[in-house]
């Protein structure tokens, strides 16, 4: 059960229009408790939702997330000198010409890729013949589907998996099985490596690693400075460290004042 | 199925230029008989505009010295070559213009161009129709970047005793590349240099990703980095390390740690620094130094209540930002990601193999990639995946002499390798006879020339 405590230098109760959060066992609260030892309060008496789940908080981190992900926070544009080569020149192709011009950023392509996708597997569906052999397939099944379905193959749509795959090696039930561990599998034939080196390419997004096991908490941080975000605004959902950064935060930082 | 088209003789002009295609640089050269790190040019790939609205392109960059401000205009979009305007104005800047880093003919070179695991189909056609139809190369090859890093003698990386140090024994058989550059970090299991493509994995975190993190922060913190992204980059690669503890590091960067605290968690070196920020119109470079907690450096910080005439340089004290913008290499989740960090990728591109792979691939693991240079990675990375996997796999993980160059030094060795040249390139004419729909089958492997 999550204790949480109030941090060392907090010298009010509780400051209103924030909430102490849980603490994820990340060492916030067991550092504070060195030094405040008698102010135990627990978070369920406080009645607050202790995770970041509502929707608009999940959109405002998918939004950070690709933010950071940018070359510029802001839109530039830098032309192509007038006079560099780059220019479309007389002698080019009609494919030349029409690449050059094109202005198709790479989330253009991304979607064109994956309404390719669901455009083959649209078909492969609507087939009335049980599916056959190889049919390449760019999806493969998102890790956690891997997990609740133990001991499929990464790439359950496509061609069977070759060579027979395992469950993940993650630090799944397995690791606790003695049995297991001592497995030392033999090396795959020359057959199954030839199928392995010639199987098709995923698809960008199939390609993208997935999230870690269930249970693993996040860590918070303040926004402010960086230490344990043990308090979270109850404006804006960001997370300080005590008082002194919460104040910092509600003069400039708290969203209420974008919104 | 797999069709055989008839053999022909390939003839392959002597030149092959090699172009490791990447968002921040491209890596180019020449390829010769014993290739070197000498031969490999890093070149800027980008076109960019300063504050006084001048446009550089590529390798001019070398002699900007005015980089307040300045904004980039970048081919190479979250890894993949998207914008062949800008990516031309770059390669005829560095290869066929007047004054041309690597001047080259391309109607008498081969080419090795390399590409990101994952590419968009529609992506891949683009450049395989520039490079002939625009370009005229007389051959091509286009291959993923983490597979020419087989053509390197791997055993001697890890320490062992080379097998064969000559570059006809190459590629290696089994190796496991982990790629962490600009726009995001790869994980590519190879087998005798081809890649497993079921089994690579991405994190959507790469450099770009650290650099943007650390500029949101110092401007949070200090001043307004928002258009400094050239600046920050440079901070990060001087500041940030990857920690061994990071609870503990975090502990002892807290500003209210008591004196005595903080004593206990010391007897290792301060973390916090001071960053003195660069001036650019005395082109003075920005540089790291131990903290100063002397009163006579705070009066000093605040500048110009000394008077004119007094240094005035700023700086920036920087604590625990040196430690958690890298470690979202490893704990994405930290700021909210649904992606498991670089070790736990490692492990979900074993889980697309089979078993009896797992040990080859985890004694044989190679690490490139800009973001391998930040101090502390290999330890980290070494650690965690060593506790992830099975007991009973040796994990040997060895970083490239070179991590930027090596994707290119190991294209150089293919190509010194004759027939390993010849068996990967399409030349023009075989270009002109069947058509990029062929090329990329053959590119792909679903069409055996
Ligand atoms: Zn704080
Ligand atoms: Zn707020």
């Amino acid at each position: 059960m999550p204790h949480v405590e109030v941090l060392p230098n907090s010298t009010s109760v509780r400051a209103p229009g924030y909430a102490l959060v849980p603490d994820t066992g990340h060492g916030t609260v067991q550092v504070a408790a060195q030094q405040t030892s008698g102010r135990k309060r627990a978070a369920r008496s406080l009645g607050l939702p202790g995770g970041d789940t509502t929707v608009r908080q999940q959109n405002a981190v998918l939004k950070h997330l690709a933010e950071l992900d940018k070359d510029s926070h802001r839109d530039v544009q830098v032309p192509v000198p007038k006079d560099s080569a780059g220019r479309v020149s007389k002698k080019t192709t009609p494919n030349v010409r029409r690449i050059l011009m094109s202005q198709k950023t790479f989330a253009n392509h991304l979607a064109d890729e994956e309404a390719a996708i669901a455009q083959q597997q649209q078909a492969r569906q609507s087939a009335t013949t049980p599916r056959t052999k190889i049919v390449p397939d760019l999806k493969r099944a998102s890790t956690s589907e891997l997990r609740a379905i133990p001991g499929s193959g990464p790439s359950q749509n496509a061609a069977k998996p070759i060579g027979g795959l395992p469950p993940a090696p993650n630090r799944d039930p397995l690791d606790d099985d003695p049995l297991l561990k001592s497995y030392v599998p033999s090396a795959p034939s020359e057959e199954v490596m030839e199928a392995l080196v010639s199987g098709p390419p995923l698809s960008y997004n199939a390609a993208r690693a997935g999230p870690p096991p269930a249970g693993k908490p996040q860590r918070h941080f303040c926004e402010i400075c960086g230490y344990w975000g043990a308090v979270k605004c109850m404006k804006c959902g960001a997370r300080v460290c005590g008082l002194e950064c919460k104040g910092a935060h509600d003069d400039g930082r708290c969203l209420k004042f974008y919104a | 199925m797999p069709r055989i088209t008839k053999p022909t003789e390939r003839v392959l002009p002597d030149q092959t230029l090699i172009i490791d295609n990447g968002a921040y640089t491209m890596k180019a050269g020449f390829a010769n008989a014993s290739p070197t790190l000498d031969n490999c040019h890093a070149i800027p790939n980008c076109i960019a505009r300063d504050r006084g609205r001048r446009v550089w392109i590529g390798a001019q960059l070398e002699k900007c010295n005015d980089f307040g401000e300045i904004t980039f205009r970048r081919p190479v979009e979250k890894g993949f070559l998207v914008n062949w305007e800008a990516q031309k104005a770059i390669w005829d800047n560095a290869f066929i213009e007047k004054g041309a880093t690597l001047p080259c003919n391309p109607q008498s070179t081969n080419l090795v161009l390399t590409e990101a695991p994952n590419t968009p189909a529609a992506l891949q056609k683009n450049c395989d129709e520039i490079v002939f139809e625009e370009y005229e190369f007389a051959s091509y090859s286009r291959c993923l970047s983490p597979a020419l890093n087989a053509y390197h003698d791997i055993q001697s990386l890890h320490g062992a005793p080379s097998r064969d140090s000559n570059i006809q024994a190459l590629p290696a058989e089994c190796l496991l590349v982990i790629d962490s550059g600009f726009s995001h970090s790869t994980v590519t299991p190879l087998f005798n240099g081809k890649p497993i493509h079921q089994a690579i994995r991405r994190l959507d975190i790469g450099g770009k990703f650290l650099t943007n993190y650390l500029k949101e922060l110092i401007s949070i913190r200090h001043y307004n980095m928002l258009d400094e992204t050239h600046l920050m980059n440079e901070v990060k690669e001087t500041i940030c390390f990857i920690s061994e503890d990071f609870k503990r590091d975090l502990e002892r960067t807290w500003k209210g740690a008591s004196a005595s605290r903080k004593k206990a968690l010391d007897g290792e070196r301060e973390i916090v620094v001071d960053y003195v920020l660069p001036d650019y119109n005395a082109h003075k470079q920005g540089f790291m130094r131990p903290h100063d907690r002397s009163p006579s450096a705070k009066l000093r910080k605040m500048g110009s209540l000394s008077g004119a005439g007094d240094v005035t340089e700023e700086s920036m004290t920087l604590g625990n930002e040196r430690f958690t913008v890298p470690e979202l290499l490893f704990s994405p989740g930290d700021l909210g990601m649904k992606q498991e960090g670089l070790p736990g990728t490692v492990l979900q591109s074993l889980s697309g193999l089979p078993p009896g792979l797992w040990p080859a691939m985890l004694a044989n693991i190679l690490v490139v990639g800009g973001n391998s240079k930040i101090q502390g990675f290999m330890k980290r990375l070494e650690m965690e995946v060593r506790q992830l996997a099975p007991a009973e796999c040796a994990v040997r993980i060895a970083r490239a002499p070179d991590p930027i160059k090596s994707a290119w030094l190991g294209g150089a060795h293919l190509a010194a390798k004759r027939s390993a040249l010849k068996a990967v390139q399409v030349t023009r004419q075989e270009y002109q006879e069947h058509g990029s729909g062929w090329l990329g089958k053959v590119f792909s492997g679903s069409v055996l020339r």
